[in-house]
């Protein structure tokens, strides 16, 4: 199994990043100006006020005190409180990580078949009408602004054509949302039969999902093309053209898989940037996702939520990196023997 | 193999017609003009079955492109080739499919040219299991017996290619080529990214295989001592342009054309006392052709006003020699006279 001794290598190997990571996200905290305690009880708070109130934070004591509790807590999985809520950090995840991970999930479900299917198909038709579209389509997605383009699906599809529902989070604001199991509304609305609540949720995801997409979805299909026309050159693939195998099996098999591995790395870069960077589209579409929720407790020093936001998005960027390089020994074997 | 083959008009396996092929290249940063690129211009061939035909020129002549062409690995511009009486030039989809099993090819670099994703068992079967529709232990058996034809343990075919030394790489590809049992080979450089003594087996297990399958071959190489002990024939190549072919004894006892002489005398020897022939500058490039005849700026014996103004043609010298050349032309030779 050398799989698996490999996912636990890279799995014990991923603490010391962690803890590096806690090490610098708390000592950065503690080095935002002002104080904490008079920020919770207001300006006018009196002198006992904010000293019982220092106290109850435990911020009274000294720096490397306050990093031994901090680190305790973590490990009994306490978060910490965001003061703006008023919930615990971890009840606040629990609800928006799932509204996070549907879009994120959703949107590369979309980008990663279109943009390795248009990147084939540019490579295969090199030089004539889908090669042209398909670079119009990559410059596109690569420059756009994502937030102007998620405002411009808003205008027409919303405003103008009055086919997608208004822009204000994942279901309409009379609308409520399914019994929870998985915390997707889609998969939720449906495990209830609730099929008027799924394409409530589809249709709200639709907007914020094509614009996501699109932006992912064209370096997928640049760096497909560049990775298949390169291997398209290659003596293997002239060889398996001369023993005339068939046109898609020499496409998708030997030339395809050839070039997976730098394709799978940029989705994998791509998946933690619809996680944890998607923040302007959440913003634009009113997504109650971890982004926004992080920028909007870092504006106001709401920090425990911030500092979660932090070491989440790190365990989750370890995370997918480890199922992307596992992917490399599927489409290498030689990796395997190696 | 060192006997001469006549060419056998009757038992011609592979001909070709006025094969030619021109690459368009873009210049500039709009594309607006585009050159031309004559890597193979005009040529004519006949093949007999059995026979292994050798083409040599230096790098750039378009001797690999020729071979490409006759197996439809790249599109001819103009041009017809047929093998066994039937045109390859006109098949399409389904039938140039099936004519790949005829015609099979044997690559100059065994590193790049087998998939370094699959297994031996895979790379080799592959070609059989699409054109036969082969499975599991007839498949296996079939894989076994090919590797163990190019002299390879059958027990490594569960292995992968980076596994192999570059001599066992070759052997590979070489069963692979042979899976679909084809008439005809095309061998581009198969040793020149090989060791010396490694070479040396390939070449001998090539012409094993030859002589044991009935295979016909064209042999592509630089390497004039090489294309000398195996072939039976050989053409010369040049911008192009084949200027002479003849059989390989003659070829090398006598070589008609100036470029041919030039060429051999190319050859290192190592008997004392002889010199190489001075070094007659560079072939050129296929972009910027010269006018008359493409050899004439580089050829010693070139006749001013002739050679520079009138492209030669292939003419039969006698019935096993061919050559490009003015100065065995005797009508504009009794004119300059």
């Amino acid at each position: 199994m050398k799989l698996l001794g490999y996912i636990v290598k890279r799995i014990a190997w991923s603490v010391p990043t962690i803890l590096g990571t806690l090490v610098v996200i708390f000592f950065l905290t503690q080095a935002i100006p002002g104080d904490a305690a008079i920020r919770r009880v207001g300006m006018f708070g009196n002198e006992s006020t904010i000293a019982e109130m220092r106290q109850a934070m435990g911020i009274d004591q000294p720096v490397h005190m306050q990093f031994w509790g901090y680190l305790q807590r973590l490990a009994h999985g306490d978060l910490g409180h965001s003061y703006k809520t008023g919930n615990s950090v971890n009840d606040d995840l629990s609800q928006r990580l799932p509204a996070s991970f549907e879009l994120a999930i959703l949107s590369m479900l979309v980008a990663f078949p279109v943009g390795v299917g248009l990147g084939v198909l540019a490579a295969a038709n090199r030089g004539k009408a889908w090669d042209r579209v398909v670079r119009g389509f990559g410059i596109f997605g690569n420059g756009v602004a994502v937030f102007w383009l998620g405002l411009m699906l808003i205008y027409v599809f919303y405003f103008r054509l009055e086919i997608a529902p208004a822009p204000a989070g994942r279901l309409g604001i009379l609308d409520d949302s399914p019994p929870r199991v998985t915390g997707f509304y889609t998969i939720d609305s449906l495990l209830a039969g609730d099929l008027a609540t799924f394409r409530t949720a589809l249709a709200h995801l639709a907007l914020p999902v094509l614009c996501l997409a699109t932006v992912v979805a064209a370096p997928i299909s640049r760096m497909t093309y560049s990775a298949v026309s390169e291997t398209m050159r290659s003596n293997f693939v002239r060889a398996a053209v001369a023993q005339g195998l068939p046109r898609r099996t020499v496409l998708f098999k030997y030339t395809l898989k050839n070039a997976m591995i730098p394709i799978v790395t940029l989705a994998g870069q791509s998946m933690t940037f619809l996680i944890a960077g998607a923040i302007l589209v959440e913003m634009v579409f009113s997504w109650p996702g971890i982004g926004r929720y992080a920028v909007e407790s870092m504006v106001i020093a709401d920090l425990a939520p911030v500092q979660a936001f932090v070491i989440v998005t790190t365990i989750l960027a370890l995370a997918i990196n480890l199922l992307v390089d596992i992917s490399y020994f599927y489409f290498d074997p030689r990796i395997r023997v190696s | 193999m060192t006997e001469m083959t006549a060419l056998d008009t009757h038992n011609v396996l592979l001909r070709t017609e006025g094969l030619t092929k021109h690459f368009a290249q873009s210049e500039g940063l709009f594309a607006r003009r585009q050159q031309v690129v004559r890597a193979v211009d005009d040529v004519n061939l006949e093949i007999s079955a059995g026979e292994t035909f050798g083409l040599v020129g230096e790098s750039g002549s378009g001797k690999t492109t020729l071979g490409k062409m006759i197996l439809r690995l790249i599109e001819p511009t103009q041009g017809r080739v047929w093998l066994e009486g039937r045109e390859v030039t006109a098949l399409a989809g389904k039938d140039l499919q099936a004519f790949r099993a005829q015609a099979q090819m044997v690559f100059q670099d065994p590193y790049s040219s087998l998939n370094p994703r699959m297994k031996v068992r895979d790379i080799v079967g592959e070609p059989l299991v699409v054109h036969r529709g082969m499975k599991g232990a007839q498949l296996d058996a079939e894989v076994a017996r090919l590797l163990e034809l190019v002299h390879l343990n059958s027990a490594q075919m569960e292995r992968m290619p980076h596994e192999f030394s570059g001599g066992q790489r070759q052997r590979i590809g070489i069963a692979r080529a042979l899976a679909l049992q084809p008439r005809l080979l095309v061998l581009d450089e198969p040793t020149s990214a090989l060791d010396v003594s490694v070479q040396a087996q390939v070449v001998q297990l090539l012409d094993e295989l030859r002589r044991e399958l009935g295979l016909t071959f064209i042999f592509i190489s630089h390497d004039l001592a090489l294309v000398s002990l195996l072939c039976d024939r050989i053409g010369v190549m040049y911008l192009g342009r084949l200027v002479e072919v003849a059989p390989a004894a003659q070829l090398f006892d006598a070589p008609s054309h100036p470029y041919s002489r030039a060429l051999l005398a190319s050859v290192p020897r190592l008997e004392p006392g002889t010199l190489n022939a001075p070094a007659i500058g560079d072939m050129g490039t296929s972009v910027a052709l010269p006018t008359g005849c493409r050899f004439h700026p580089r050829c010693q014996h070139c006749i001013t006003g002739v050679c520079d103004r009138l492209d030669p043609a292939l003419l039969a010298l006698d019935p096993e020699r061919a050559v490009a050349c003015h100065l065995y032309d005797r009508a504009i030779q009794e004119q300059i006279a």
